[in-house]
């Protein structure tokens, strides 16, 4: 023994792999475990190295702000955020001093006065809008330019004579150097956290990814132990037992890594991008990446090694069996608490006007319920076994009657096996909810924007800022001002509204040269409009006859506009009048967009949550499907002498599918179930509550989770079903 | 000769059988005839070619030459659907280490073999209870797991007759017992014949379980021999 070298011993440990169908399934989860669990270390550097590239982009653009004016190259402004298809855009007001005045990066010319620089992502957004809402385009921002390669950002350079004085604009002497005040864009505000992006990696990736390879090898538990015995009793140590072990699976685990290597090495040369994601990562951006990329490779290989090995060891201390259990009778008392728990959770997060409760109680709740639930899966399959035996009987269906006694008898085993698909659909389904969570202002701005449309729009601007004026005479055939200045004492806050007579009586309020109070409910939609998005108890109205009454000093003052035959004004329309007349714009829109803009965010955060959340869980249904496969070879093992003594081998497809599909589906549906029934309290449908967050349980993902562990288990029960039938045609009675 | 038990109505009739394994030969011209209500007992060194036998009068080896019949009906080797009924009405085998479902209740796991003939679910269950009362097998519901390890065994030959067979094989059926069981397996076994009226082919290693069979035989170089050595190789 001490003269077999370390390849000799991990070449002998590839020859006892095996062959047969275990080996093959093991050989699938291993590869797999090893696939994503590489992939998704590539990922978090991915993601890392993103957010990193994003600040020093944001840094590469921002202004080098000088409080001198006369030493000023160039003036610059955020004129603010506007929208396209509800995405934020980056609304940048910039102008040179001087003929040799520094561009930010990512920008190759001043554009021409009124006209417009835009990145690739803007220009695509708005010609999928056939908007033409920034002017005339001279320019694209380069890649080097934005914060984000899908970022939408304009450069605006003032129309020529236009009175930049209202747009605030910042003498700079040039961009990108250090300084403590940088000015981030949408796609610095907008991106992920870290910290959200590294937990969905790790939640929905990195466990179900170590849960692969812990599964797949403790698929070979049994067999393994005999073998570790025999090696022992010949002599070998553990270090050469490793070795061997190694050899058993280093085919599986560089299989998973080399196709992962590859993956990512296409990915450096071609880029990534998932519009229905809203993802762009180039391929010049993953090249810089590239040192950190090849260290997550050998280290997702690395990990996975040895996460198969010390899985190894556990398996060679205990028997499978051991770590399962045997226990044949489920236990009802917490298959019972299970709905209700789901129920008192419902109950009580609807209930509760505490925000922060509301949330204990669904946390509290979530845990409770995936302890509880592979109690009440034992319980159904308990259940099912019984109703499958008595059809079994009174048809005379053999595979009903073994199959449905086996899952009558020992129910608590089969449902320990397929527990991991029932934590795994909880805890993927968390994460999407987490992703997706959004707040009563959310719900509040689609319902405000459903029932209002576009009749009402905002913005916040000076009422003497330079150009306004114009914008008004050029959009007054469609809309109508209406000032709002609101001042709050003590808490108390007033709403002054003005506007002309003739703007007053469309909106069906009186005209009057004073102030006079509004009531809360004027009968006129876009009144209504009106007061509600003020948010003040006390409401009071002036007009004038002829022009605008003097606007009020104090407070901010907002502009609304009215669209004067009651239909929704043409955002694009009016947006693209004000960027023309006021100096960067006015960026109108309804009042709350931005949390509908935040809320799509969200969205495509719980899509991303989404996809990793069923590639965890195919991940897992796998590999608990493989343990179920094993569970029925062992089991099938005493069924092919019978089979092949009656000549009878078309049961064995039904009794595969009985044993490892069903346990599946019930764990599937019934934890697909509890992720969509435990936030029921908490979506918007169960009403507002001010502070309080909402979860937005996916109904597609829902079904996905249910449907990912039926259709593995279909497969792996269709192989093991053909597997058996060529045992039952190969068995010979000296086996 | 032929190695005949009672040659009136043979149930199991082996001519001149030869098969191999790979290229070596391991069946040279085996022949055999057991009558039903007749038992036999055929022993041999591990290799000598019972199991082959076994597979060969089961159908589930092609014999390179020779023929087997059950019950006049020649045995069809293969999986084929009619191979498959053949050897479901005509044989009942008997395992070394019973292979019963450890999920089933002693009925069930008779019944079962009874379902896979094709048996009416009542019928199926009629005759397992008939059966293992017969052979003294308490029927509850317990797990067959919960039976001794010559209940289990008393089970699996029930298992083997539900379907009324007129061969019953049995490999090694006392391979895995204690002698106090070895022996009540071995009473049963050779007690069929005369109660049921199959013919019963026991193979195995133990000659205290061989010596109750009313023939014994050995396999040697592929041929049966008697206990004393004669070649069986022609009708006697």
């Amino acid at each position: 023994m001490n003269a077999i070298g370390p390849f000799a011993l991990i070449a002998i440990g590839r020859r006892l792999g095996g062959r047969g169908l275990l080996a093959r399934l093991r050989f699938v989860v291993i590869a797999l475990g090893s696939l994503l669990l590489t992939l998704s270390l590539s990922t978090l550097v991915v993601a890392h190295g993103t957010a990193q590239l994003t600040a020093e982009r944001s840094q590469a653009v921002s202004p080098e702000l000088v409080e001198d004016a006369s030493h000023a190259r160039a003036l610059y402004s955020v004129a603010g955020f506007d929208s396209v298809g509800d995405e934020p855009v980056t609304v940048l007001l910039i102008a040179p001093v001087g003929k040799d005045a520094p561009l930010p990066a990512g920008v190759n010319q001043w554009p021409r006065p009124g006209h417009a620089i835009i990145s690739p992502a803007l220009a695509d957004a708005l010609s999928a809008h056939h908007s033409r809402r920034f002017g005339p385009v001279d320019a694209i921002i380069s890649p080097e330019g934005l914060e984000r390669p899908n970022e939408l950002r304009v450069y605006l350079r003032p129309p020529a004579g236009a009175d930049t004085a209202g747009a605030e604009m910042m003498p700079v002497t040039g961009f990108g150097g250090q300084t403590d005040n940088s000015i981030h864009g949408a796609g610095f505000l907008y991106a992920a956290k870290l910290s959200q992006i590294d937990l969905m990696l790790v939640v929905c990736l990195t466990l179900p990814a170590l849960a692969c390879l812990f599964l797949g090898a403790i698929t070979a538990s049994t067999a393994m132990r005999r073998r570790s015995t025999v090696l022992s009793a010949l002599g070998a140590d553990r270090a050469r037992s490793m070795l061997i072990g190694l050899g058993e699976h280093c085919g599986a685990l560089a299989v998973g890594t080399a196709v992962a290597a590859a993956t990512v090495g296409v990915a450096t040369l071609t880029g990534i991008r998932l519009d229905v994601l809203h993802a762009d990562y180039p391929a010049a951006d993953l090249r810089t990446m590239a040192a950190p990329l090849a260290l997550a490779v050998v280290v997702g290989a690395l990990l996975a090694t040895a996460t198969v090995l010390a899985t190894r060891e556990i398996g060679r201390r205990y028997r499978t069996r051991d770590l399962l259990g045997t226990d044949d009778r489920p236990p009802m008392l917490q298959a019972v608490l299970a709905p209700c728990v789901v129920t008192a959770v419902i109950w009580l997060t609807a209930q509760s006007p505490n925000a922060a409760l509301r949330i204990y109680v669904l946390a509290l709740g979530t845990v409770a319920v995936a302890l509880l639930l592979p109690a009440l899966v034992s319980a159904v399959l308990h259940l099912i076994g019984k109703t499958l035996t008595a059809t079994g009987w009174s048809v005379g269906g053999p595979a009903l009657l073994t199959g449905g006694r086996g899952l009558e008898r020992f129910p608590t085993r089969t449902a320990r096996l397929a527990a991991g698909v029932c934590f795994a659909i909880l805890l993927l389904g968390q994460v999407q909810l987490w992703a997706s969570t959004l707040g009563a202002q959310y719900y509040a701005a689609e319902a405000g924007r459903d029932m209002y449309g576009t009749t009402v729009v905002s913005a916040t601007i000076s009422p003497t800022a330079p150009g306004l004026s114009k914008f008004l005479t050029a959009t007054a055939a469609t809309a109508a001002p209406v000032w709002e200045v609101t001042n709050v004492d003590d808490a108390f806050a007033t709403t002054h509204l003005v506007t002309t007579c003739r703007t007053a009586t469309l909106l069906g309020a009186p005209c009057s040269a004073t102030p006079e109070p509004v009531p809360p409910d004027s009968s006129h939609p876009q009144l209504d409009r009106i007061i509600q998005l003020s948010g003040s108890e006390q409401v009071t109205l002036q007009t004038s006859r002829s022009g605008l009454p003097a606007i009020p000093d104090g407070g901010g003052a907002t502009l609304d506009l009215v669209a004067r035959d009651g239909t929704d004004l043409s955002l694009d329309t009016l947006n693209r009048a004000a960027y023309a007349t006021v100096p960067g714009g006015l960026q109108l829109d309804t009042p709350e967009h931005g949390w509908i803009i935040s809320g799509e965010i969200n969205h495509n955060r719980g899509r991303w949550a989404t996809l990793y959340g069923i590639a965890g869980t195919l991940a897992i249904a796998l590999a608990t499907a493989c343990l179920l496969a094993r569970d029925a070879v062992d089991s099938g093992r005493r069924v092919i002498p019978l089979s092949a003594a009656t000549g009878r081998r078309s049961w064995l497809l039904g009794l595969a599918l009985i044993r490892t599909t069903l346990p599946l589906t019930v764990a599937g549906i019934a934890a697909a179930c509890a992720y969509y029934l435990l936030p029921a309290g908490m979506t918007v449908d169960s009403g507002l509550i001010t502070g309080a967050v909402y979860f937005n349980p996916s109904v597609g993902l829902a079904v996905a989770m249910a449907l990912v562990p039926t259709l593995v288990g279909l497969v792996i029960a269709v192989i093991v079903g053909q597997s058996q039938r060529r045992d039952v045609a190969r068995w010979r009675p000296d086996e | 000769m032929i190695a005949a038990v009672g040659l009136s109505s043979a149930a199991l009739d082996v001519e001149g059988l030869t098969a191999t394994l790979g290229r070596r030969p391991v069946l040279t011209g085996v022949d055999l005839q057991v009558a039903g209500g007749r038992s036999v007992a055929v022993m041999g060194d591990s290799g000598s070619g019972k199991s082959t036998l076994l597979n060969c009068i089961l159908g589930l080896v092609r014999p390179t030459g020779g023929s087997v019949s059950v019950c006049g009906q020649q045995v069809r080797s293969g999986l084929s659907s009619r191979a498959a009924r053949q050897r479901r009405r005509s044989v009942g085998v008997v395992f070394q280490s019973g292979h019963l479902l450890p999920e089933l209740d002693p009925v069930e796991n008779v019944a079962l073999a009874g379902l896979l003939a094709g048996l009416r679910p009542q019928d199926a269950a009629r005759r397992a209870r008939a059966l293992l009362d017969r052979l003294g097998i308490d029927c509850s519901s317990r797990s067959v797991l919960e039976y001794s390890g010559g209940e289990r065994q008393r089970i699996a030959v029930a298992r083997a007759l539900i379907n009324e067979p007129p061969l019953l094989i049995a490999d090694e059926p006392t391979g895995s017992l204690d002698p106090t069981n070895r022996d009540t397996v071995s009473d049963l076994l050779f007690t069929l014949p005369a109660t049921v009226g199959c013919a019963l082919v026991v193979v195995t290693h133990d000659p205290v379980v061989a010596s109750r069979a009313e023939s014994t035989y050995r396999l040697t170089d592929g041929r049966l021999v008697t206990e004393a050595g004669l070649t069986v190789s022609g009708r006697a």
